[in-house]
C-alpha cells in the first residue's frame, strides 16, 4: 500500500465534509475517488497534499505517517497534484511551469543562484521540453500559461506534477472541460504514466466512461463517507453507488 | 542570465564609466547619485512585489537603519566607514528576519499593514533617539577605504553605481535561475507553489531579507555621501516614494527600478518653482499609473520593441 | 486622579475619530475585503473642508457641516467610481492596496495644494464653561465629539438592521456570491460602503478640529490608528472597532500623559503589530478570520 488513509475527518464549521474515512491505495495502481459534487473528495484531496489540515485520523504515505508533515515536504516524498480549479502560473511561460516542478530536485540555494552567471542548466531545459512532449505540449512551450485553453492547462498541471518526479499524483477532475478527442487522449496518457513511470495515481473524476475505463480499483464518497468500494464492473453494479448517483440529478 | 539583460548590464557599465566624464556639471552628477540610491532600495522592492509577490511599505525602515547605524558606528564609535556600512546591512537583515517570520504569514493588506507599523515604529525611534532628535546631527564621515577617502561627486558616483551594477548582477542572476521561477511561480499561486515542493516560507523570508540589505546599504552610502541626517527623510512617505518608483518602472522588470528612480527623482528638480504641487502630482503619477500604465514603463517599451520585430 | 481622569477624556476624544476611522474601514472591508488606506485622508478632508466653508466663504454652520459631508460624499464616490471599480474585479489584492494608496496622495495633494501646511481650527460648536468631574476638565466640544460618534454608531447600526439597503449591504457581507444571487445589486453596496466611509470619515474631522487642530499630513497616522482600532476588535466587526478605538486612545493619552509624549504614535503601532503576528483575530475578536487569510 502506497497510500493509506485511515479515520479521517474534517469538519468546515458545521458541515462535517468528511466523516471517519478509511481506504488504501496500491502501489502502480490507477485508483479512482468518486461521488457527487460536494461529496469531500476535494477536500480529501487538500488533506493528502498538506495544504488542508485534518480534524483526527492518520495518513501513511509509503508506510510512514504524514501527519503533521507541511505541504511541501509531502512534495518531497513523491506526492504531486493537480487543481480542480486550475492552479497553472498565468504568467510564466509553458515551459517555465514546468521548471518550477523541476525546482523541488534540482534547486541551488538562494546566495549561489545570486552569483551564478549562466543561468538555468540546459538539461533542464531540455528535460522541461522532453516532459512537454509527454504531455503533448511541446509546441506550446514559449506561450504564456494564462493564454492556454482550458484542456492544455490541465496537461500542463500534469505536466508540472510530473516534473517534481512523484511517485504519486492525485488528479482533481482532470477531465473538466475537456472534449471527447481531449478526454481519450488523458485517458491514455494517465495509463502511460502508470505504466512506463510506475507512478500511482489517484484519480477524482465525473467522467465514468474515463473512470471505468482505466481505474483499478474505485472509492465512492457520498455525504463524506465511504459508500463502496471495489472494481469498476462490482461498482457500476452497486445499488447504493447508482442511487448516490440517481439522487443527484 | 539571458543575452539581452547581459548586454543591457554591458552597457549600464560603460554609461557609468563615461557618464562623469562627459557631464561633469556637479548638479547632475548628484542627481546621478540620488537616483542610484533610490534605485538600490527600489531593487529589493521590486524583487520582493514583482517576483515573490510580497508587498512592503516599510522599506524607508531598512533604509534609515542603514543610514543611521553606519553613521552612529562611524561617528560615535570611531569604527572604520565600510565596517560600519557591513554592520549597518547585518543590522537590517537581522531586524528583517525577525520581522519578516511573522510577518509573511500574513497576506495582502495585512503584510501592508505590518511593514508600515514597522517603518513607522523606526521613524519614531529615530526621532525620539536618534542624535539630535528631530533635527538630525552631522559631521558624519565620508566614506574612506584603505586610508583612501572620497571626497568629490564623481567619486561618489561611481561607488554608488557600482554597488547598482554588483546588485543588479545579483539580482538577474537570481530571477534567471531556477530559484527565481519558484518565485514568480508564488506570485501566480501560493497552493500550486507549495505541493511542488516550493518552501515558499523561506524563499519570501531570503527575498525580503535581500531587499532590506539593498535598502539600508542605499542608506548606508545615503549617510557619508551627504555627511548629515535627520528623521525626515526616513518616513512613510519614502516608503511610498519607492512604491511608486517601482510601479512607474515597472516591478516584474528589474531594470523598471532605474527607470522608476530616474522619473522619480528628476520630477522635483523640475517642479522645484512649484513646491505646493509635489505631492498631488505624485498622487496623480501613481494612480494615472496603476489605472492604465499597469505594467510599467519598462515591460511596456519591451512589449512594443517585440512587437516591432515580429512586424 | 484628577490627572488620570484627564487623560482618560482626552482619549476618549481621539478614540472617538479612531473608532469612526475604524467602523470605516469595516463597513468597506466588509463589502470588498479591501483595506482603504486613504480612510484617515477624509477625516482630514472633513477638518479642512468645514473650515473653508466656514472661515474663507463665511458660511454659516449648518450649511458648512451639509457641504463638507457632500464633498466628502463626492469624493469617496469618485474613489470608488474612478479607482476602485476599474480594478476590483481583477482581484489583485497588491494592486487594490496600492491604488487606495494612491488615493491618499491625491487627497493629500489636493489638501496641501489647497491649504498648505499650516494647521487648521475653528471654534467649538457651542461656546460654554467647560464641565468638571472630580477635578477633570471637560470642554463642550469634548463632549460634542463623543456623542456625534455615538449617534453615529447609533445611526449606523439602525441603517445595517432595519433599513433594506443596510440589510443588503449587511448580506453581501456575509455572502457575496449568495447576495448576488439574491438580487443584490453588489456594485451599489461596494459604492455606498465607499460613501459612507467617506462620510463618516469627514464626521469625525469636522468634530475633532476644534479640539486638535489639522492639518494636511495627518491622514496616514489617522488611517494606521483606524485600522489598528479596527483589528483590536477583529477586522469586520463594528462594535469591536468602536472599542478598539476608545481602548487605543485611552492607552495614547495614558502614555503621552505619563510616560513620553513622543512615543504616543508608537503605541498604535505596537499594539497593532502584536496582534497582526500574535492574534489576527483581533484582542476582542475570535479566531474565525484566521481561515479567510490561509493562503
Ligand atoms: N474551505 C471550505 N470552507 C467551508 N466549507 C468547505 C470548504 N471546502 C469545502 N467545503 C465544503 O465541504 C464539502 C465538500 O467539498 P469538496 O471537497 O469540495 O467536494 P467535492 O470535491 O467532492 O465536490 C462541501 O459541502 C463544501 O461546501
Ligand atoms: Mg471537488
Amino acid at each position: 500500500m502506497i497510500l493509506e488513509i485511515n479515520n479521517v475527518s474534517k469538519s468546515f464549521g458545521g458541515i462535517k465534509a468528511l466523516k471517519n474515512i478509511n481506504f488504501s491505495v496500491k502501489e502502480g495502481e490507477i485508483h479512482a475517488l468518486i461521488g457527487p459534487n460536494g461529496a469531500g473528495k476535494t477536500t480529501l484531496l487538500n488533506i493528502i497534499s498538506g495544504i488542508e489540515k485534518m480534524d483526527s485520523g492518520d495518513i501513511r504515505f509509503k508506510n510512514i505517517s504524514i501527519k503533521g508533515i507541511p505541504p511541501h515536504k509531502r512534495a518531497a516524498l513523491g506526492i504531486a497534484r493537480t487543481f480542480q480549479n486550475l492552479e497553472i502560473f498565468g504568467n510564466l511561460k509553458v515551459f517555465e511551469n514546468i521548471l518550477t516542478g523541476l525546482y523541488l530536485k534540482n534547486q541551488k540555494g538562494f546566495l549561489k543562484s545570486g552569483i551564478t552567471l549562466k543561468g538555468i542548466d540546459k538539461d533542464l531545459i531540455i528535460q522541461s521540453f522532453s516532459i512537454l512532449e509527454y504531455v503533448n505540449l511541446l509546441n506550446k512551450k514559449d506561450e504564456l500559461a494564462k493564454n492556454l485553453p482550458v484542456g492544455e492547462q490541465r496537461l500542463l498541471e500534469l505536466g508540472r506534477a510530473l516534473a517534481t518526479d512523484p511517485h504519486l499524483i492525485l488528479l482533481d477532475e482532470p477531465a473538466a472541460g475537456l472534449n471527447m478527442r481531449e478526454t481519450k487522449n488523458l485517458s491514455q496518457l494517465i495509463q502511460k504514466i502508470r505504466d512506463e513511470k510506475a507512478i500511482t495515481i489517484l484519480l477524482v473524476e465525473h467522467d465514468m466512461e474515463l473512470v471505468m475505463g482505466i481505474s483499478d480499483m474505485i472509492t465512492v464518497l457520498n455525504f463524506g463517507e465511504v459508500i463502496a468500494e471495489g472494481e469498476p464492473l462490482m461498482i457500476q453494479k452497486n445499488p447504493s453507488v447508482i442511487s448516490a448517483y440517481l439522487g443527484e440529478d | 542570465m539571458s543575452k539581452g539583460n547581459a548586454i543591457g548590464l554591458f552597457f549600464l557599465g560603460i554609461f557609468v564609466i563615461f557618464f562623469p566624464q562627459i557631464v561633469t556639471d556637479n548638479y547632475i552628477l548628484t542627481v546621478g547619485i540620488f537616483i542610484g540610491i533610490n534605485a538600490l532600495v527600489a531593487m529589493g522592492l521590486s524583487i520582493l512585489m514583482g517576483y515573490a509577490g510580497q508587498i512592503s511599505l516599510g522599506q524607508a525602515g531598512f533604509y534609515g537603519l542603514g543610514a543611521y547605524v553606519s553613521a552612529i558606528l562611524s561617528l560615535k564609535f570611531g569604527l572604520p566607514v565600510p565596517i560600519s556600512v557591513f554592520i549597518s546591512i547585518l543590522t537590517a537583515s537581522l531586524i528583517a528576519v525577525i520581522l519578516a517570520i511573522p510577518s509573511l504569514r500574513l497576506k495582502g493588506h495585512y503584510l501592508a499593514v505590518a511593514t508600515l507599523g514597522f517603518g513607522e515604529i523606526i521613524h519614531i525611534i529615530l526621532n525620539e533617539w536618534g542624535p539630535g532628535g528631530p533635527s538630525g546631527f552631522g559631521d558624519i564621515p565620508p566614506f574612506s577605504i584603505f586610508g583612501y577617502t572620497l571626497r568629490s561627486t564623481v567619486e561618489y558616483f561611481y561607488l554608488i553605481w557600482m554597488f547598482i551594477i554588483l546588485a543588479m548582477t545579483f539580482s538577474l542572476n537570481l530571477i534567471h535561475s531556477l530559484t527565481g521561477k519558484a518565485l514568480r511561480a508564488i506570485h501566480d499561486s501560493e497552493l500550486a507553489s507549495v505541493t511542488l515542493g516550493i518552501n515558499i516560507t523561506k524563499l519570501k523570508i531570503k527575498v525580503f531579507v535581500l531587499s532590506s540589505i539593498y535598502a539600508s546599504l542605499a542608506g548606508a552610502l545615503y549617510a557619508h555621501y551627504v555627511t548629515f541626517l535627520s528623521p525626515s527623510g526616513f518616513s512613510l512617505f519614502y516608503s511610498i516614494l519607492i512604491l511608486m518608483v517601482v510601479v512607474i518602472g515597472g516591478m516584474t522588470n528589474i531594470w523598471g527600478a532605474i527607470a522608476g528612480a530616474i522619473i522619480i527623482t528628476i520630477l522635483p528638480e523640475i517642479l522645484r518653482g512649484f513646491k505646493e504641487i509635489d505631492i498631488l502630482i505624485y498622487g496623480l503619477i501613481l494612480t494615472f499609473c496603476l489605472l492604465f500604465m499597469r505594467k510599467g514603463i519598462v515591460p511596456l517599451f519591451i512589449e512594443i520593441w517585440e512587437k516591432r520585430i515580429k512586424k | 486622579m484628577t490627572l488620570f481622569l484627564q487623560f482618560l477624556f482626552a482619549g476618549l476624544t481621539t478614540g472617538s475619530v479612531y473608532a469612526l476611522v475604524g467602523i470605516g474601514f469595516n463597513i468597506i472591508y466588509n463589502s470588498t475585503s479591501i483595506i482603504n488606506l486613504a480612510q484617515g485622508e477624509f477625516v482630514v478632508l472633513g477638518g479642512l473642508m468645514m473650515w473653508f466653508f466656514l472661515h474663507s466663504l463665511q458660511l454659516p454652520f449648518s450649511v458648512s457641516l451639509c457641504l463638507t459631508l457632500l464633498t466628502a460624499a463626492i469624493i469617496g464616490l469618485i474613489q470608488e467610481r474612478l479607482t476602485i471599480k476599474p480594478l476590483l474585479k481583477k482581484g489583485d489584492l497588491l494592486l487594490m492596496i496600492m491604488v487606495t494608496i494612491a488615493f491618499s496622495i491625491l487627497i493629500r495633494g489636493i489638501l496641501m495644494f489647497k491649504f498648505g501646511k499650516d494647521p487648521y481650527t475653528y471654534a467649538p460648536f457651542t461656546e460654554g464653561e467647560p464641565i468638571e468631574i472630580f477635578g477633570a476638565i471637560i470642554t463642550q466640544q469634548t463632549l460634542w465629539v463623543i456623542g456625534i460618534t455615538a449617534l453615529c454608531i447609533v445611526l449606523l447600526y439602525l441603517f445595517f438592521n432595519k433599513t433594506m439597503t443596510g440589510r443588503a449591504m449587511k448580506a453581501c457581507s456575509l455572502d457575496m456570491k449568495a447576495a448576488r444571487l439574491m438580487g443584490i445589486n453588489v456594485s451599489k453596496v461596494v459604492m455606498l460602503s465607499f460613501l459612507i466611509s467617506a462620510v463618516i470619515g469627514a464626521i469625525g474631522g469636522i468634530a475633532i478640529t476644534p479640539i486638535s487642530l489639522m492639518e494636511y499630513d495627518k491622514g496616514a497616522m489617522l488611517s494606521v490608528k483606524g485600522f489598528c482600532a479596527a483589528i483590536m476588535g477583529g477586522l469586520g466587526k463594528s462594535r469591536g472597532a468602536v472599542v478598539g478605538g476608545f481602548t487605543l486612545g485611552m492607552l495614547e493619552s495614558l502614555t503621552a500623559g505619563y510616560i513620553h509624549s513622543g512615543l504616543k504614535d508608537a503605541i498604535a503601532l505596537l499594539i497593532m503589530l502584536f496582534i497582526l503576528f500574535v492574534k489576527p483575530a483581533g484582542i476582542f475578536g475570535k479566531t474565525e478570520i484566521l481561515r479567510l487569510r490561509k493562503f
